[in-house]
């Protein structure tokens, strides 16, 4: 009797407690629901900016919890880098589709950054051997230096600029792999196959409405010339040399063009566009990534670009997708 | 003892209830937009006000005293649904298309049409490989407001022919 008097309110308390805990999300959301309207201003604002969501894409993301999280996450991996960087000019709201397009996590992206980081760490497997031997040599040196002190600053010195020159000239070399590599896109032909942009006359067959674009608006483009001067840009390639590249590139069977004046590759048959904004993928020597531009507003990703890489990029995709 | 935490229980869980149910929705203007509508054939002047409400994006089109709302919503499931008017409770429409090209959003197989220059560039930019090069996209959604056919660019026109049939 008296085991159970004593039993009895710890199961009570315990039974209240579960009651409790069971009810706290439930007066989170009350305090939500509540709060608004006495205080508009700070409650509000910040669901207001849990709303409008990381990755600033095109569906901020609303929902709280794991689940949106893991979403927006993906999606702005898949579509590079860069875009979660930028703040979106796009409207931000629902629109149904997007879910129904499936989307690409950057295969290509993965396969290049093993390659990327084999040579990284075959480079670093040389650089262990290196430390290795100069660790013996060191050695060597030093009993050198204890039989002879006097030869021993001059024979440092010699292998101070051996050693200095070596690793110049392996610094050189691997800075120019790295540029020689740089320049090459992958080229997926295959994954394209024919199209509107197949054929010499390609830009007859662009399936939206083009032949708008060209130097009459990248002129007026708020922040061109202006810092186009800064950059070293001293003009936008224009659709005759964009159109020279694209053929060429055709006859080749090459699925991009190295963008002039520019660090990017243009997969000119990822460009698609309606009004006056386009997407496409480019490569920029260490990743592809998808991008969004306004080619009569001059934007790249939502924002003006930030060097002339982008800004040459961006008139190229404009030309691709409305020059003429 | 037992009747009082009860009591008190049964008092928190009506005041969190009401308190619930007296919760408004949130609603944050995306954008506004001067453009036409075709409605039954007509082309109007008409303004599309885009905003998030909780966890949906409405869309609502007003031509002459006419007030025409979408919403979108994507959790759990992607759906689309309609009212004629603000009074009207919200049903789930039969079908979306876009056709980029004439930058044109149409409903319920074109029976209400919004043409949008700006912000239909938002479906391709928030999509991955499959809009690249489209210039059509539909959805047809089933009974139970779910999608259970997309279409794109040719497909959506055989598409068509096949529901006609």
């Amino acid at each position: 009797m008296t085991i159970n008097t004593r039993r009895s309110p710890r199961r009570r308390l315990a039974g209240l407690l579960g009651v409790v805990l069971a009810l706290q999300p439930a007066a989170g959301l009350a305090a939500i629901g509540t709060e608004p309207a006495a205080t508009p201003n700070a409650s509000e604002e910040i669901q207001l900016a849990q709303r409008r969501g990381g990755g600033g894409g095109s569906r901020g993301g609303s929902r709280g919890g794991s689940r949106s999280s893991s979403r927006s996450s993906s999606r702005s991996s898949s579509r590079g880098s860069r875009s979660s960087s930028r703040s979106s000019s796009r409207s931000g709201g629902r629109t149904g589709f997007s879910n129904y397009s499936g989307s690409r996590s950057g295969n290509r992206s993965s396969s290049r950054q093993g390659s990327r980081q084999s040579t990284r760490s075959s480079r670093q497997g040389q650089a262990r051997t290196n430390s290795t031997n100069r660790q013996s040599n060191r050695q060597g040196t030093r009993s050198d230096r204890q039989s002879q002190v006097r030869n021993n600053s001059s024979n440092r010195q010699n292998n101070r600029n051996d050693r200095f020159d070596t690793r110049q000239g392996n610094r050189s070399d691997r800075f120019n792999t790295r540029s020689d590599t740089r320049r090459q896109a992958v080229n997926n032909w295959d994954r394209y196959g024919n199209g509107w942009y197949s054929g010499n006359n390609w830009y007859n067959n662009r399936p939206w409405n083009s032949g708008w674009y060209g130097g009459s608006y990248y002129n007026n483009w708020g922040w061109y010339p202006g810092r186009a001067a800064a950059w070293g840009v001293a003009s936008m390639a224009t659709f005759g040399v964009i159109n020279s590249l694209v053929n060429t590139a055709q006859s080749n069977e090459v699925s991009y063009i190295v963008v002039p004046d520019s660090e990017y590759s243009l997969y000119y048959p990822s460009v698609t566009a309606t009004g006056d904004t386009v997407t496409f993928e480019a490569d920029d020597g260490d990743s592809t990534a998808r991008f969004y531009a306004d080619c009569r507003q001059g934007t790249i990703n939502g924002g003006t670009p930030n060097n002339g890489n982008e800004a040459q990029l961006l008139n190229a995709a404009c030309q691709v997708a409305f020059g003429e | 003892m037992h009747s009082f935490f009860r009591c008190r229980v049964l008092t928190g869980l009506t005041v969190l209830l009401g308190s619930l149910s007296a919760s408004a929705a949130v609603a944050q203007e995306l954008y506004t937009l001067e453009t036409t509508c075709r409605s039954a054939g007509q082309t109007h002047s008409c303004t599309v006000v885009a905003s998030n409400v909780d966890d949906t994006t409405e869309y609502v089109h007003t031509f002459g005293s006419q007030s025409v709302s979408y919403r979108v919503i994507d959790d759990p499931y992607v759906r689309i649904e309609g009212r004629a008017s603000n009074t009207k409770p919200w049903s789930s429409v039969k079908n979306a298309t876009i056709d980029f090209k004439a930058e044109e959003l149409c409903f319920n197989n074109e029976a209400f049409c919004v043409k949008n220059t700006k912000y239909l560039a938002d479906v391709l930019v928030g999509s991955g490989d499959a809009m690249q090069g489209r210039t059509k996209v539909g959805m047809v959604f089933a009974a139970n407001g779910r999608v259970d056919v997309a279409c794109f660019d040719n497909g959506c026109d055989r598409l068509k022919e096949a529901i006609r049939q």
